[in-house]
C-alpha cells in the first residue's frame, strides 16, 4: 500500500498535471501558494509532485504535461470513488480508451508480431480487444486505457474476468495516453493479482457485473510480458515509471 | 479570425485569481492598521480603492496596455500569437519581453527599465499597481516585470471594482499613463538645500537619500557640491556685493564633474586635487562650458594660464601663515604656494563677478573694474584653454575653426550690447574701442588671406570676405 507522503505527492502531481495545461510552472505554483483551495498541500509537498513527474517524463523541459489529464480523476482523487455518469465524461472515456487501442496496435505492427486483429472492431463478445501473433503463440490482449500516471485504475467486466479465468493466452495490458494520442507507457497486470483481487459473489441471487480495481505497484510488469515470454521487445516499447508510488521495485507474488 | 481591438476574454486563471483578490480583499478590509488606497478616475468619476498585495507571478500583463502597442509588430509571428491567445505563456513571456525593451529598438534592452528594476532594489516599490479582480495588470505592467526579473514574490496592487470591462481598463490606463505630471521639479540648489536641511536636522544621510530617491554616495556628493557653492559664495564677498547660490543653477552637471574628478585626483594627490578644483571652479565662475571645464587638469595653470594672465591678476601669492589650532597650540601646514595662488586667482574673478552682478549697489567704476578684469581674465583662460584642449580640438579640427568664428560673432554681438550700456552712461572708451577694431579688421585680413590659401572654390561668404578685402586694398 502507497504510504501517506506518496499519496499527498500523488494528488500534488495530479494537480499539477491538470494546471499546467493552461499555465507555465511558475504561475501554477503560485496559485498552489497563494489560493486558499490548494492549501490542503505544502509547498514542499507540491514541488515534490512536480519533481516526480519530471523524472517519469510526464512533464516536459519547457513545463507541459505529457498526457491529458481529465477533470473526473481530479475529483475522484481524495475522497471515495463516485460514479458520476454523464455524456462528456463516457464520450472522453470512449475517446481514451479507443486511442489506447490504436496506439497498441501501431506498436504491434511495428514490433513485426505476425496476424494483429483488432477484434475489438468486430465484436465486445471475445472478451479481448486485440489478437495477435501466431496460432501457436497466440496472445488476446484486453487493452485498458488512462491518462492518469498517478495511479492505475482499471475496470473490469464479468466477461473480461471469465474469459481470463479460461483463457490462458488472455493479458490485461495498461496503456497510458499522451495528449498526441500515443502510448506513452505499456505494462502488463499480473494475472494472478487479478485473480486475487476480483470480489467473489456471496449470494446465488446477486453477483458483480463489473469491478473497479486499483492495480498495486507489485501487480504491474513493465512492458508486454508475461511470466513466460515477451510478445514485443521492450526496446520498442515506451517505458516510463509511472504508476510505482509508494514502491519502487515492483515485488512478485 | 480577428477578435474586436481590446477584447481579450479573461485569462484561464481569472476565477482562481478573483478568490484570492476577494479573500485579500477582505482580510484588510477586517484589519484594524491603516488602510492604504489609491485614487482614480473611474467612469469620469473620482473613486477609492483597496490596495493589496499579490504574488507577482500570477498576475497576468494586459495584452492591450497602450505602453507596447507599437513595439508588438516587433515579431509578427508572436504579435499573431498575442491576439489569438494573449493569456498563454508564450504571449505572456513576449509581453514580458516587450515591456523590458528598448521602445525605439525592441532588440535591445532598455536603459529605463534597468534604472527602474535598481530603483525598486534599492527602495522597494513606491506607487501601488493596479489590477483587475481577475489578475490583469491595468498599470504597472512594467514595474510587474521589473519585480518578476528581481524575484520579488509580492507586488503591491489596488483593485479595481467588480463590474470593471475592458473599456474601463482602456480608460483608466489613459487616465493613469497619459495624464500629464506637472508638478515642477525641484530646481538643483533648492534640491542641495533641501537634502542639507534634512541632514542638519540630524537624519541620516542614508534615509534622506532614500526619500530623494538617490544613492547615498549622490547625496554625499550634492553635500560637497553644496558645500563647494557656500564657500564660492563666502569667498566672493566684496563690500555689499556678494554672488549667490543661485547664480550656479545651472552648473549642475559641471559641478559634479569637478566632484567626481576631485575624488579620484585627492586619492593619488591631495594638493592636485585642491589644484583641480581651484582652476575648475574658476573657470566654472566664468561660465565656461562642461567640454571646456573638462579640459582643465592640475597642471593647467602652470602650463598654459601663467604666462597669459595680466599682470593685475598675477597676484604674488601671499605667504599664507601657518595657522595655529586655538587650544592645543599645534601648527598646521600653511596651504602650499601653487593652491594659494590658484586661491586667489578664483578669488579675484569671483569678486569681479559679484561686482558686475551687484549693478546698482556699487559704482560705475567698480562695475566696469570689474567688467574688464573679468573679462581679461575670461579671455586669459580661454587662450590658455586652447593648448590645453589641443588634443580633444584635434579631433574635432574640422569643426573647430566654423566653431571659433561663431563664438567670435557672439562676442561681437556681446560687445554691441556692451557698448550700448557703456554710451548710455556715457563711458565708452571710443579711442579703445576705435584700435579694437583696427584689430578686427586686420584680423579679418588675415583671416581672408587664410582663406585664399586653403579653399579654392569659396561659398558665398568666403566670397564676400575675400571682396571686401580686395576693395579695402586698392
Amino acid at each position: 500500500m502507497p504510504s501517506l507522503p506518496s499519496e499527498a505527492t500523488r494528488r500534488a502531481a495530479l494537480r499539477w498535471l491538470a494546471e499546467l495545461r493552461v499555465a507555465g510552472v511558475s504561475r501554477v505554483r503560485t496559485l498552489f501558494a497563494s489560493h486558499p483551495a490548494y492549501a490542503d498541500l505544502t509547498p514542499a509537498q507540491y514541488a515534490e509532485g512536480l519533481a516526480w513527474l519530471r523524472r517519469t517524463g510526464m512533464v516536459t523541459a519547457t513545463g507541459r504535461p505529457v498526457v491529458e489529464i481529465d477533470d473526473s480523476e481530479l475529483r475522484a482523487s481524495a475522497e471515495a470513488p463516485r460514479v458520476q455518469w454523464s455524456r462528456a465524461v463516457e464520450e472522453a472515456r470512449r475517446a481514451v480508451g479507443a486511442a489506447g487501442e490504436q496506439a497498441l496496435l501501431r506498436l504491434l505492427r511495428r514490433g513485426g508480431v505476425p496476424q494483429v486483429r483488432h477484434v475489438a472492431a468486430e465484436s465486445d463478445a471475445y472478451g479481448y480487444d486485440i489478437s495477435a501473433g501466431s496460432p501457436a503463440e497466440r496472445a488476446h490482449l484486453e487493452v485498458k486505457s488512462t491518462t492518469n500516471p498517478t495511479r492505475l485504475v482499471i475496470h473490469l467486466t464479468r466477461h473480461e474476468y471469465e474469459v481470463m479465468a479460461t483463457d490462458t493466452d488472455w493479458y490485461l495490458v495498461a496503456v497510458l495516453v499522451g495528449r498526441d494520442g500515443s502510448a506513452v507507457n505499456v505494462a502488463t497486470v499480473i494475472r494472478s493479482w487479478l485473480h486475487s483481487a476480483v470480489p467473489a459473489d456471496r449470494d446465488q441471487a446477486g453477483r458483480w457485473e463489473s469491478a473497479r480495481l486499483e492495480v498495486p505497484a507489485y501487480a504491474i510488469t513493465p512492458g508486454l510480458a508475461t511470466e513466460t515470454r515477451r510478445l514485443v521487445a521492450d526496446g520498442l516499447l515506451p517505458r516510463q515509471p509511472v504508476w510505482a508510488f509508494g514502491s519502487s521495485t515492483p515485488m512478485t507474488v | 479570425m480577428s477578435k474586436n481591438v481590446g477584447e481579450f476574454g479573461l485569462p484561464p486563471h481569472a476565477a482562481r485569481n478573483k478568490d484570492v483578490v476577494e479573500q485579500r480583499l477582505k482580510d484588510v478590509a477586517a484589519g484594524t492598521g491603516l488602510q492604504e488606497t489609491l485614487t482614480i478616475e473611474w467612469r469620469t468619476k473620482p473613486q477609492v480603492v483597496q490596495v493589496i498585495d499579490m504574488p507577482v507571478e500570477s498576475l497576468y500583463y494586459n495584452p492591450g496596455t497602450h505602453r507596447i502597442r507599437a513595439q508588438r509588430s516587433f515579431d509578427p509571428q508572436q504579435d499573431r500569437r498575442l491576439d489569438d491567445d494573449p493569456w498563454s505563456d508564450e504571449s505572456q513571456d513576449y509581453l514580458q519581453y516587450l515591456l523590458q525593451a528598448e521602445p525605439s529598438d525592441p532588440s535591445k534592452r532598455d536603459k529605463d527599465f534597468d534604472e527602474l528594476k535598481q530603483s525598486l532594489e534599492d527602495f522597494r516599490q513606491n506607487e501601488p499597481g493596479l489590477i483587475t479582480r481577475e489578475g490583469i495588470l491595468v498599470n504597472g505592467n512594467t514595474r510587474a516585470a521589473a519585480l518578476r526579473e528581481l524575484g520579488v514574490p509580492d507586488i503591491r496592487v489596488a483593485v479595481l471594482p467588480d463590474s470593471c470591462t475592458w473599456a474601463d481598463i482602456n480608460k483608466v490606463e489613459l487616465s493613469l499613463q497619459l495624464r500629464h505630471d506637472t508638478r515642477r521639479p525641484y530646481s538643483y540648489i533648492n534640491r542641495l538645500l533641501t537634502i542639507d536641511e534634512q541632514v542638519e536636522a540630524g537624519r541620516p544621510l542614508k534615509e534622506v537619500a532614500r526619500d530623494f530617491r538617490i544613492r547615498e554616495s549622490t547625496a554625499e556628493q550634492d553635500l560637497w557640491v553644496l558645500a563647494c557653492l557656500r564657500d564660492l559664495r563666502d569667498r566672493s564677498t566684496t563690500e555689499d556685493a556678494q554672488l549667490r547660490l543661485l547664480d550656479f543653477e545651472d552648473a549642475q552637471e559641471k559641478l559634479r564633474e569637478v566632484h567626481r574628478a576631485y575624488g579620484k585626483e585627492a586619492k593619488a594627490d591631495p594638493k592636485k586635487a585642491e589644484l583641480l578644483k581651484e582652476n575648475r571652479l574658476a573657470a566654472i565662475v566664468m561660465d565656461f562650458s562642461k567640454t571646456d571645464v573638462r579640459l582643465i587638469e592640475a597642471d593647467f595653470r602652470t602650463r598654459y594660464l601663467e604666462h597669459r594672465l595680466p599682470e593685475e591678476l598675477k597676484s604674488a601669492p601671499v605667504e599664507t601663515a601657518a595657522r595655529v589650532i586655538p587650544g592645543i597650540n599645534r601648527a598646521v601646514k600653511a596651504e602650499a604656494p601653487q593652491v594659494a595662488t590658484a586661491r586667489a586667482f578664483t578669488d579675484s574673478v569671483l569678486r569681479a563677478k559679484a561686482m558686475v552682478r551687484a549693478g546698482a549697489k556699487v559704482s560705475l567704476a567698480q562695475s566696469e573694474k570689474a567688467a574688464s578684469l573679468f573679462k581679461e581674465a575670461h579671455k586669459a583662460v580661454e587662450d590658455a584653454l586652447e593648448p590645453a584642449g589641443k588634443d580633444a580640438r584635434v579631433r574635432k579640427r574640422k569643426q573647430a575653426a566654423p566653431d571659433r568664428l561663431n563664438d567670435a560673432c557672439q562676442d561681437i554681438e556681446q560687445c554691441i550690447t556692451d557698448m550700448v550700456l557703456a554710451s548710455g552712461s556715457r563711458s565708452l572708451d571710443e579711442e579703445a574701442l576705435d584700435e579694437a577694431v583696427l584689430k578686427l579688421k586686420a584680423t579679418l585680413r588675415k583671416l581672408a588671406l587664410a582663406t585664399a590659401q586653403s579653399i579654392e572654390v569659396p561659398g558665398e561668404g568666403v566670397e564676400w570676405l575675400r571682396e571686401a578685402v580686395r576693395q579695402e586694398q586698392q
